[in-house]
């Protein structure tokens, strides 16, 4: 059987490496974005192939007739496989399972990347908080009503894996009873994905050293101030109580609250010292770099961090953030490069950050990650009539028409 | 059933053939008239197959370029026969029309 997957990776190379081929390839998977994913996976290669046969002799991308009736058959497919307005509602604001044969579809919504935006649009609260903020005259009320706007994107940058592994298990995994066939999709034991000690710390260490900076300097310079009641005085004014910033100086507490964080910075750096050396076995786990989307969230992180502190910085707010933050971040930053530290002695074992985070602040031994059930295609072959077994115990369950 | 979708079915039913095939055996049925774009043949193939008018028959690579084989179903087989025999009644029917004396315009 010829492979057909892959249309990503380019399992079939259609037409070699001329770059002719090459970019009216490229022309063709561009205009084809307009169908389902599960169908390029399925369909692409061969679509593709027709393309080619279409394509005129030394043609360097697909003409506008055919791109409109790529765009016209996409959207066509998308719209016949869509799930039922309310099926799909339901399934969007209250997270109910959309019917069997709306699987695939509900398989490629929880893959696609801006799967979380699209969750977040679809809240209540979304669409409530966007439209009282944009009708309120309150102070700062702009601010909150850009927070709400720029939320569902935040929201994609803060979806794990494990979300989308739960996402995926509720809604595409087989029932029990049902009839099961070659290649599909079953829950079985899958590794906890963990974020890799040598790139995650790095970033942590950026992140937390930033933020480190950031409170010391707020701490330093800010025109402190404290919430004060002031008798009002002078001409007209006869005594009332004003209330306001006042200029009173908390360096003190302050310094005090980041010498407690300088302590528990220490205790960390000695935890890991002491624990991180010991070898644990992690068969059910897999590490994987921090990525492009874990930079990004370490930046919006720090820009989270740094809007306190900004406040704190020109005298627009105070909140005590820079000495509480500057404490954490200085544990965190101790860790970090103690841990990375760790990770990059020759023969050392690989760590997960998580790892290192659980040593320094709850003083645990690195533990053992057990399986995690995830969706897999079936790992043998399927005999006729192969049914998905009841649970242990319970009554047999009947086979389910397919 | 419309006259794209029924000249798929027609083009099918002598063997079976992949997507280019298709394309160039209902240009040449039409005589020149339908040129079916790739989008418009795989908007018509998933259709019918869901239909279980045509089913794959096996596929192949051929200078790099994988293709997949079509073939008519018994239903897809029925179907083609039928609208070909509502056609030649309509046929028929026009051409009793068109060969009755005009009486001119009322």
């Amino acid at each position: 059987m010829h492979e057909t997957g892959g249309e990503q990776g380019g399992a079939v190379g259609v037409v070699g490496s001329t770059t002719q081929g090459t970019r009216l390839e490229r022309s063709a998977r561009f205009w084809m974005r307009a169908y389902p994913r599960r169908w390029r996976v399925a369909r692409g290669q061969e679509l593709l192939g027709v393309l080619f046969d279409l394509a005129a002799p030394g043609a360097t991308g697909v003409g506008a007739r055919t791109a409109f009736d790529l765009l016209r058959g996409g959207w066509a497919t998308r719209w016949r496989e869509h799930p039922p307005f309310g099926a799909w509602v339901a399934y969007r604001v209250i997270n109910r399972t959309l019917p069997r044969q709306y699987r695939a579809w509900a398989k490629d919504d929880i893959d696609g990347i801006w799967f979380a935006l699209r969750q977040a649009i679809s809240t209540w609260w979304f669409w409530f908080y966007l439209v009282f903020y944009s009708t309120s005259s309150r102070p700062g009320a702009r601010a909150l009503f850009a927070l709400v706007l720029i939320s569902p994107l935040l929201a994609v940058f803060a979806t794990t894996f494990g979300d989308r592994r739960r996402q995926l298990l509720k809604h595409v995994a087989p029932q029990r009873g049902e009839r099961l066939y070659d290649g599909g999709l079953v829950v079985q034991d899958g590794p906890r994905m963990r974020t890799d000690a040598r790139s995650g710390l790095r970033w942590l260490a950026a992140a937390s050293g930033v933020l480190a900076a950031g409170s010391f300097v707020t701490i330093a310079v800010a025109p402190l101030g404290w919430w004060v009641h002031q008798v009002q005085r002078g001409p007209g004014v006869d005594g009332g109580l004003a209330s306001g910033f006042g200029p009173v100086v908390y360096r003190g507490p302050a310094l005090a609250v980041l010498l407690v964080g300088g302590i528990a910075a220490v205790v960390a750096v000695r935890r890991v010292r002491r624990w991180l050396p010991l070898p644990v076995e992690q068969p059910f786990r897999v590490l994987f770099p921090i990525g492009l989307l874990g930079a990004a969230r370490t930046l919006i992180v720090i820009a989270i961090g740094a809007v306190p502190l900004w406040f704190e910085l020109t005298g627009r707010l105070v909140m005590l953030v820079s000495p509480l933050l500057g404490a954490v971040t200085v544990v965190l930053l101790a860790t970090a490069v103690t841990g990375l530290a760790h990770t990059r002695r020759p023969g050392a074992p690989p760590v997960a950050v998580v790892d290192v985070l659980r040593v320094a602040l709850l003083n645990r031994a690195p533990q053992e990650d057990g399986p995690v059930p995830e969706l897999g295609p079936v790992g043998c072959s399927v005999p006729y009539d192969g049914v998905l077994p009841p649970a242990f115990g319970a009554p047999r369950y009947p086979v389910s028409p397919a | 059933m419309t006259e794209q979708a029924y000249l798929v079915l027609l083009s099918l039913a002598d063997h079976p053939r992949h997507g280019y095939g298709i394309v160039k055996e209902v240009t040449s049925l039409s005589d020149g008239a339908v040129n079916l774009g790739a989008g418009t043949l795989y908007g018509l193939l998933d259709r019918m197959g869901t239909a279980g008018l045509v089913d794959t028959a096996g596929e192949e690579v051929v200078d790099g370029r994988l293709r997949r084989y079509y073939q008519l179903t018994e239903n897809g087989s029925a179907a083609a026969t039928a609208e070909t025999k509502r056609l030649a009644a309509l046929a028929r029917r026009a051409r009793a029309v068109l060969a009755r004396p005009a009486f001119g315009s009322i």
